[in-house]
């Protein structure tokens, strides 16, 4: 006994200090797996841990330090690591702050403001003289972002020499419309911008300038960035907000302007055929596109596609008069990412025409799309019987012709049997599937009423490079999980929102091969209400590598609920639990009521 | 075959090891690239560095991340600031801080990119969310340091 006591005392001795005399490189991986915080106290633990933070500039210029003005070390903080932050936040810094404490933090701000090249404000109500006073010592600046700031307009002009913000090329500016109006004024930012002559990345989406309201040409951003100046540009983020449908126009008509991105979040109806027409004709050279397609007529949609050959990404949302998009898509020779959202089918009855589809069958050239992601919007469920038919079609064609998909994402659409084996036996590059709302039903996933297919071979056995799937929202059932995944090794699985799982299921999904057992690091069987611990302890013990599993619930009775909780902080080996927030709604019938809609 | 190479650990163990296992560590890769593999048949590389107690669990490490997957990290460059490791490296790593201390020195001396990352992420586990006073209490740093 006393033996192993000194044994005890003397291993604590040897520990004694140990962890000081890490070599350097060491101790830095560490702080890479760290944020700000935690790595701002390791090194306070230290001689040799602090040394490690000072002298690693790659800390410094991946962290993101925040001066938040409930922090009251934040100004100790600051004058502890002059000069070596390269991203820097400035945080709530309000109207009630005094003059004192903005005297302190500006005097820190000189100790670094010759480093920083991130700087973002989040969060401030501050005057524009304000921000050109810590603008006006950064020379080595490339981002400034004022996020969900306040800006009032300073009575007098300031008369700061913003000459280095010449350095500047990525310039964000957004807020929030109820509570945050940036640049109170555009005439501050006009100043601002006048400086930034090699701008390549410009965002000013949500930014409420007052130039809608009262027209000032003097002022107006859009005529600035007009002039030749603005030529370096290649990236543009704009909204209604910002800009108006004229001023886009004779933005994207500019000679020297050449966008590879452009981002245009607006509301609907506010791109129109004036628009399309100036993209097509001036600005070809676009690589990623986000556009709202909202009644635009097929001849302007066929424009924008025929006349964006360089396209990789494209991003559209709302209303297509028809499905012009499936033919469409040929005339894009790199296209890699195709997204989009909400599609509105009151028009879309009588697509396809057996012409268009043959046509496009008949093409030879392969298309390059690996990234797919269509959202049919809810609208779906209330169309005619014709409309679905014709929907069909078109993803009957996706799983015949788009052969390099790896990502495909379909939201709200209806797979029966013959689509999702399609889909699953075409499509054999597949990665990630995600196809929620889509009505599949459990013997779709085991192929078990189809003749041609042998009952104990599922669709999915075709997909081996499949990591990702997310079943949310289908009529997945029990038996269904017998023999579905058999073939399978998936890493992240989701079961969200399949009511029709019980504890048999869970059963079914334990006694599946080795390779699936195995595979499996993240399991989501939130909303699957009907299942209990029981279950979860004959399927958990099994799934040696699960690492997350997503537990959130509707519940109306509690008492299971907490024996699972228990359940699993008793009986297994896994790192974390998500057990997520407990929605309780007042009666299982309102709950069945979402199930049917 | 696969050849052996002899690994000599610092109180004068040596242990035959398959060379596709020992060639994970990037020291003895270019030990071998250098040395030429013929002649490290014969002869018996020195590991002054390593005690026999941890070069087991470090082979160990290397024979199963050979055998099974390779790391995830090596492979999600993505995922590599993610605190996450296997359940797997969880359990191997269940140690106690002096040879989990010693695995980190051996990983960093050998150069086995994968056991280094997979260490330090379960250091880094234990340092997050703490106060340097617990961090100290937690690795038995001596205190009566202050920074500048």
């Amino acid at each position: 006994m006393e033996e192993s006591i000194e044994t005890r005392i003397i291993q604590k001795e040897r520990l004694e200090g140990l962890w000081s005399c890490l070599p350097e490189e060491v101790i830095c991986t560490f702080y890479e797996y760290l944020n700000f915080r935690d790595v701002e106290a390791a090194s306070q633990t230290c001689r040799s841990w602090y040394a490690a933070f000072i002298n690693n500039s790659k800390i410094h210029n991946n962290v993101e330090f925040v001066i938040h003005r409930k922090h009251s070390q934040a100004l100790a903080a600051l004058s502890r690591y002059p000069s070596r932050c390269k991203r820097i936040t400035i945080e709530d810094f309000g109207l009630d702050t005094t003059e004192t404490e903005w005297e302190q933090v500006l005097d820190c701000w000189k100790l670094f403001s010759d480093h920083v090249n991130h700087l973002r404000f989040y969060k401030c109500k501050i005057t524009e003289r304000q921000i050109e006073s810590f603008l006006c010592s950064c020379i080595s600046l490339v981002s400034l972002t004022v996020d969900c700031c306040d800006c009032a307009d300073s009575d007098t002009d300031s008369d700061y020499d913003l000459i280095n913000l010449v350095s500047v090329t990525h310039l964000e500016i957004k807020g929030t419309k109820n509570e945050y109006t940036p640049y109170s004024t555009d005439k501050s930012l006009i100043k601002l911008t006048n400086f930034m002559t090699n701008l390549v990345h410009l965002s000013l989406v949500k930014c409420y300038l007052d130039s809608q309201m009262l027209p000032r040409p003097e002022y107006n951003i859009v005529r600035r960035i007009v002039e030749p100046k603005f030529a370096t540009i290649v990236s543009i983020s704009v909204d209604q907000n910002c800009i108006s449908r004229d001023q886009l126009v004779c933005l994207l008509k500019v000679p020297d302007l050449r966008l590879t991105s452009l981002n245009l979040p607006t509301e609907t109806g506010f791109v129109d055929g004036a628009v399309i027409n100036a993209i097509a004709t001036h600005q070809t050279e676009i690589v990623h596109l986000f556009i709202n397609i909202s009644y635009i007529s097929t001849e302007h949609f066929d424009l924008l596609c025929r006349h964006l050959e360089k396209l990789v990404t494209f991003h559209f949302y709302g209303t297509l008069s028809d499905s012009c998009w499936l033919e469409s898509l040929m005339y894009f020779k790199e296209l890699r990412t195709l997204i989009i959202q909400n599609i509105d089918f009151h028009d879309f009855s009588n697509f396809p025409e057996p012409t268009i589809l043959q046509r496009l069958l008949d093409k030879p050239r392969d298309i390059q799309l690996t990234h797919l992601d269509i959202d049919f919007g809810l609208s779906f469920h209330l169309i005619s019987k014709t409309a679905v038919n014709n929907v069909k079609e078109c993803l009957r064609f996706v799983a015949s012709r788009l052969l390099k998909l790896t990502f495909l994402r379909l939201s709200n659409c209806p797979l029966d049997e013959n689509l999702f084996r399609d889909i699953t036996t075409n499509l054999i590059n597949l990665v990630v599937l995600r196809v929620k709302s889509c009505n599949i039903s459990g013997d779709a996933l085991t192929g078990l009423k189809n003749i041609e297919i042998d009952a104990s071979r599922p669709p999915l056995r075709h997909l081996k490079r499949l990591t990702q799937l997310d079943l949310c929202d289908n009529k997945v059932t029990d038996v269904s999980l017998e023999s579905a995944f058999t073939f399978c090794s998936l890493k992240k699985l989701s079961l969200r929102d399949c009511f029709q799982i019980t504890d048999c299921g869970l059963v079914n999904l334990a006694a599946q091969p080795e390779s699936f057992k195995r595979s499996i690091e993240e399991l989501n069987l939130s909303f699957c209400y009907k299942v209990t611990d029981l279950g979860l302890s004959k399927l958990l013990p099994e799934l040696k590598r699960l690492r997350v599993l997503n537990l959130k619930v509707i519940f109306s009775w509690l008492f299971p609920f907490f024996s699972i909780f228990f359940q699993l902080i008793v009986s297994s080996t896994l790192l974390y639990y998500f057990i997520g927030s407990l929605w309780l709604f007042k009666t299982p019938v309102y709950l069945l009521f979402i199930t049917f809609i | 075959m696969s050849k052996i190479i002899k690994l000599q650990t610092s109180d004068g163990e040596i242990f035959d090891v398959d060379v596709e296992v020992a060639t994970c560590s990037g020291l003895i890769k270019t030990m071998l690239e250098v040395l030429g593999m013929d002649e490290s048949d014969k002869e018996i590389v020195s590991l002054p560095n390593v005690s026999s107690a941890i070069l087991k669990k470090v082979l160990e490490w290397t024979k199963y991340h050979k055998d099974n997957a390779p790391p995830p990290e090596l492979d999600e460059p993505t995922d590599i600031s993610s605190l996450e490791i296997c359940s797997w490296d969880y359990n191997f790593l269940k140690v106690d801080q002096g040879t989990l201390f010693e695995i980190i020195l051996a990983a960093n001396y050998l150069d086995i990119k994968g056991l280094l990352v997979v260490t330090c992420k379960t250091v880094a586990n234990m340092i997050k969310g703490k106060s340097p006073e617990n961090i100290r209490k937690t690795f038995n740093i001596k205190s009566g340091f202050t920074p500048a």
